[in-house]
């Protein structure tokens, strides 16, 4: 069994611990060298792993208290041996004792407290790193109620018109849907079921009023966010979307028209 | 959704290597039902369990240092801790005394697989599990995952070839791995 022969077998026997010595010890060395080998034992760990999962039980609750304080104890009585001395036998022996418990006294003192500051410095480093994941990922979860509250209220609202845009020729199988409110003049696009663009283009939407077309603004498609604020019209008799290069053009390109309806 | 306030596990690592205590409460909250589940799937024992919990969470707290996140995630690392210290602990004299006063049958595993009272089905769920993988190759899993046992054991303690042994723990690996992926 040489590196390179090496197989998803030995790697599932491997995992299972089915393997002698030896071969586990080949299976080791492949595994360092040989990436894909890697990702794949990975792999297997991991369907182990999530496997295990499917077993969860939970411990009696005093445990966590009766481990905390262990850990406690155990940082508290961090190897804090200093030197022992032996006693010199000159004249300033006395002197020199004194000196040297002093320094000791100070020695240990300052250690004490220089493990302490650093245990509550490890602690402040991982509270820190922890408060700013929980503010990145409410800000984040408040940015997303906030569309969908958004998005919500445009559906909702009944003076909408829903205007469903239809595919072309040049694009049969793609639809978007336009809400506009006549009223407040907001017009929300939702995506629906347009390709991505090729690279370098944007989609535009425009208004058709008395056969000209107005534009409504430029858009990127995004699954997790499909609806959109567009610009604001009053009066419209159609809505189209055509594909432009990126920024958005002054004047429809028709032969990408993309897809259009009548209001 | 569930993800996005779960903290990182690149900084919950980075935590524990600085022997944040607040790091070692996230991690043993997230991680306590996980772990107890699999020390007890091994000893089946709750006092048994009790103590090993104790013994690895300490063991994973002193030896934090050693983990690798190149070589895998922190729940594996941490997991392949208990199985095998619990594993030892099954083979250990000790338990093997306790054993032969309140004896059980290592057969009973090709069928009775986990009827533990206390499941909570979070993750893939133990149901979804006992749906899609047979009991076959729940059973080479368990005794060889769980329990330690060797391809020959196996093949006894089941009654089948040992070739057969290889051919369906290749084949559950390969469905666990499928199944993970849908």
């Amino acid at each position: 069994m040489s590196p390179n022969k090496i197989t998803s077998d030995h790697l599932v026997d491997y995992a299972m611990g089915f393997l002698p010595l030896e071969e586990a010890r080949q299976v080791e060395a492949a595994l360092a060298q040989d990436e894909s080998l890697k990702a794949e034992y990975q792999e297997i760990q991991d369907s182990l792993a999530e496997y295990s999962k499917a077993f969860e039980k939970e411990p009696p609750a005093h445990l966590k208290d009766e481990i905390f304080s262990m850990i406690a104890d155990e940082l508290e009585s961090k190897p804090e041996s200093l030197p022992e001395i032996k006693p010199p036998s000159s004249a300033w022996k006395w002197v020199g004792i004194a000196a040297g418990l002093a320094l000791l006294v100070s020695v240990g003192f300052n250690y004490k407290l220089n493990s302490d500051l650093e245990k509550a410095e490890n602690e402040l480093a991982f509270l820190r790193s922890e408060k700013e994941e929980l503010i990145t990922s409410y800000a984040s979860l408040e940015d997303q109620a906030k569309d969908q509250a958004e998005e919500l209220d445009v559906l909702r609202n009944v003076n909408n018109k829903t205007i469903t845009l239809e595919g072309t020729d040049f694009m049969p199988n793609a639809m978007a849907m336009v809400y506009w409110n006549p009223e407040t003049k907001a017009v929300y696009l939702h995506q629906g079921k347009l390709p991505e663009p090729p690279s370098g283009m944007q989609h535009q939407l425009w208004a058709i009023v008395d056969g000209q077309p107005v534009d409504m603004g430029v858009f990127d498609l995004n699954e997790s966010d499909p609806v959109k604020h567009m610009g604001a019209i009053a009066t419209a008799q159609a809505f189209a979307i055509t594909l432009e290069k990126e920024g958005g053009s002054p004047s429809p390109n028709l032969e990408n028209l993309c897809v259009i309806a009548n209001v | 959704m569930r993800t996005a306030v779960k903290m990182e596990e690149d900084e919950l690592v980075k935590g524990l290597k600085a022997k944040s205590i607040s790091a070692f409460e996230y991690l043993y909250d997230q991680y306590k039902n996980a772990i107890y589940g699999v020390i007890y799937k091994v000893v089946n024992d709750e006092e048994i369990a009790n103590d090993l919990l104790q013994e690895i969470f300490m063991k994973i707290w002193k030896n934090i240092q050693s983990y690798d996140s190149k070589k895998g995630r922190l729940y594996t690392w941490m997991l392949n801790v208990a199985r095998n210290r619990s594993i030892d602990f099954l083979r250990s004299k000790e338990f093997n005394k306790s054993r032969q006063t309140n004896s059980m049958d290592d057969s009973v595993y090709a069928v009775e697989s986990s009827n533990s009272t206390t499941m909570q089905v979070d993750h893939i769920g133990l149901e979804k599990f006992l749906d899609e993988l047979k009991p076959e190759y729940r059973a080479i899993i368990d005794l060889a995952y769980f329990k330690g046992h060797t391809q020959e054991e196996i093949a006894e303690i089941l009654e089948i070839p040992l070739g057969t042994v290889k051919t369906r723990s290749r084949a559950a690996i390969q469905k666990l791995r499928k199944m993970m992926k849908d």
